[in-house]
């Protein structure tokens, strides 16, 4: 078998090139007819109103960085997965230890409202 | 076609191409191979998926689904295609017009990632990595910025919330996802998916048929319908809450590059779950290992659009609460229960298997319980003096 | 021959993601910029061997922390408009910094210039052992470094969205 990186390298380049050639198409093949009403971004019909580019909510914020932490300790718990039957149930004790702190996080994360959407 | 068809195919083309290049390039040669092999599946996947689930929603609906361009309406993808392939690129006016190009064209690329670290049969994985499995959730990740940046880019304020939204949506359950995952890891002690479906033919059951595996399969899988922001956790796309989301102002192959992403995304999902729970190309001696993978890939996928054509869309709260507050704790409670059957020694017989069954039904429905409770709270009519 | 190319290759991503990371005046090309960056790095963890923590780069950076930003970026005013160059009076501090860095880093390769291939793959059973065997207390210590960072992030993010809401 080939060398699996590899793969990977060219795979990534030929998707790219995939998706590069998809989007550069229309510029080949399709019309161009900028016009004042296609060129409006849409609101239902309505004229637009304010700049979309300054608002959003500190709630994405909170669930980014909840995320983040959870997702170091799932990824913790992947070397604990492979050698789980080694390590016998001293080792098993040990990571549910590690998954109850990280369980405490998770329910202050819940008791500030931080898993909420509003 | 045998077992080897594509195997065999692949070392003729090869040998053709070494017979006038360096031996040194045979690596090579292997990977472009491989990459065009993929790289033609997955859009030909796409298009058969799409007729699929068209006229599968259909006659959930009571109705036909496309039934006129070729028959049974099986050349419709190929009419949508040239259809889009010629419309006008409209990009709003003050987006930023290079995000405008780039974000369609990169979110295609995680997407066709996910199909070269599954085996497709047995000895047909494109890239046989040791640690495959966290390389195919590291692929399912990346799509999250891109769409963000997708949804930002024209300036649009639907389009930029339905970007966040759903990023939000893939972040939230991207960690039960991972989670399930490792109590596969636990059962076969390697990162490899080849390895895990190798371990699935040795024990001689699928790794569904475990009580714990039952459990993994079922979060794994809402997690990847989630991911794939399929109905019913299609809220970042959804025509009556925010237009069409992060892909409204998107047209033609733009808006199929979306699509494209988020079919095939689903379909290497179905894939990889058909080879980490459902055994993979393990099947009947007289069917060919790909063709056996294929067919459980589709029958997951039917199931996906199962739950399209019947389950009502989820609101946002409900999603992210879904993922936080009920899917993560239910994934950790697995993984104690995947170590804990372990533990009780497999042959102890009934026992070992009733027991953590029964404690994982139990905490799924203590966890149900809570979560309801939860809406409930959330929902109850607010006061007069709140302002809401 | 192979290694070399995959190494300018990666490296030229890795340093181009940077650059744009840092000198683009458009908030979201900058996050695309470090995600290119990230990536860039991933590949070269791969090419030491270390595909364990390749994947884990790609997954909690790229996957994580990129959105992380993009979100912190998103919540910013007016986060279209370019900002405003500061250069001027940082321009002779960094380029202090820069070269003492740089310094640094050079001399560090050319110490350790004798050996030219890749170490042995590190599997990640090992980490796995040692984490469990040998390095128990950083573990455990490393959840409660996670609570603690997750505790005061919070915190400190309610604070200020309390009194923006």
């Amino acid at each position: 078998m080939s060398d699996p990186f590899l793969v990977v390298a060219v795979f990534t380049v030929f998707a790219a090139m995939f998706g590069l050639v998809s989007v550069l198409m229309p510029k080949i093949v399709a019309p161009s007819n900028p016009g004042l009403e296609k060129q409006r971004t849409y609101e239902c019909g309505v004229v637009v109103k304010g700049d979309p580019w300054g608002e959003s909510k500190i709630q994405f914020y909170l669930f980014a960085l909840v995320f983040v932490v959870l997702d170091v300790e799932s990824l913790f718990l992947f070397p604990w997965g492979l050698v789980f039957r080694d390590a016998g149930l001293t080792g098993f004790i040990e990571v549910l230890v590690f998954l109850a702190i990280l369980l405490l996080g998770w329910a202050f994360a819940w008791r500030v409202r931080a898993m909420e959407w509003e | 076609m045998g077992e080897n068809f594509f195997i065999s195919l692949k070392s003729q083309l090869a040998d053709i191409a070494l017979a006038w290049l360096p031996a040194s390039w045979q690596p090579m040669i292997s990977a472009i191979l491989v990459s065009c092999a993929v790289m033609a599946f997955a859009p030909l996947t796409m298009m058969f998926l799409t007729w699929f689930e068209r006229k599968a929603v259909g006659r959930f609906q009571d109705r036909y689904g496309p039934n006129r361009v070729g028959p049974f309406g099986i050349f419709q993808p190929l009419a949508d295609g040239v259809k889009m392939a010629q419309k006008e690129d409209i990009i709003p006016e003050g987006a930023d017009r290079l995000l405008h190009h780039l974000a369609p064209a990169l979110v295609v690329v995680p997407a066709f990632l996910m199909f070269i670290f599954v085996p497709f049969g047995r000895d047909m994985v494109a890239a046989d990595l040791d640690t495959g499995l966290l390389f195919f959730l590291a692929a399912s990740g990346l799509s999250a910025p891109l769409i963000i940046s997708g949804g930002w880019a024209p300036r649009n304020k639907f389009s930029v919330l339905g970007g966040l939204r759903a990023a939000a949506q893939m972040l939230a359950y991207a960690i039960p996802m991972a989670l399930s995952v490792v109590a596969v890891v636990m059962a076969t002690g390697s990162l490899s998916i080849s390895a895990v479906v190798e371990a699935q033919a040795r024990l001689g059951y699928w790794y569904v048929l475990t009580p714990w595996g039952a459990f993994a399969f079922v979060i794994f899988f809402l997690c990847t319908v989630a991911e794939a922001k399929r109905t019913p956790f299609d809220m970042p796309e959804a025509e009556s809450e925010l237009v069409a989301g992060f892909h409204t102002e998107y047209s033609g192959l733009k808006f199929a590059m979306f699509f494209m992403a988020e079919f095939t995304g689903s379909y290497a999902a179905c894939m990889f779950a058909a080879s980490l729970f459902l055994g993979g190309w393990i099947g009947p001696e007289f069917l060919p290992s790909w063709l056996i993978l294929q067919v459980k890939a589709m029958a997951l996928f039917f199931v996906m659009v199962w739950f399209r054509g019947t389950i009502p869309r989820f609101r946002t709260d409900q999603l992210l609460a879904l993922a936080w507050k009920f899917l993560f704790p239910m994934s950790v409670l697995v993984l104690v229960a995947t170590g804990a059957w372990y533990f009780l020694r497999m042959d102890s017989g009934i026992a070992a298997i009733i027991w953590p069954f029964l404690s994982l039904t139990l905490a799924w429905w203590g966890l149900s319980v809570v979560l309801a409770h939860e809406f409930i709270r959330a929902n109850r009519p607010r006061r007069a003096d709140n302002a809401g | 021959m192979p290694v070399e190319v995959a190494f300018g290759v990666l490296s030229l991503f890795t340093l181009a993601g940077g650059v744009i990371a840092v000198g683009s005046r458009n908030m979201f090309r900058a996050a695309l910029g470090l995600m290119l960056s990230l990536i860039g790095v991933a590949g070269l963890f791969l090419l030491q061997n270390a595909q364990f923590l390749a994947a884990v780069q790609v997954l909690i950076f790229a996957g994580g922390i990129a959105v992380l930003i993009v979100y912190a970026v998103a919540l910013l005013e007016k986060p279209g408009e370019p900002l405003e160059a500061v250069f001027g009076k940082l321009v002779p501090v960094a380029a202090l910094t820069g070269a003492v860095v740089s310094g640094m880093v050079i001399a560090g390769i050319l110490k350790a210039a004798e050996s030219s291939s890749p170490p042995a793959a590190v599997p990640a059973r090992f980490i796995g052992q040692v984490f469990l065997n040998h390095l128990l207390v950083p573990f455990e210590a490393l959840s409660l470094l996670l609570l603690s960072a997750l505790v005061g992030a919070l915190l400190v993010a309610r604070g200020s969205g309390e009194d923006k809401h």
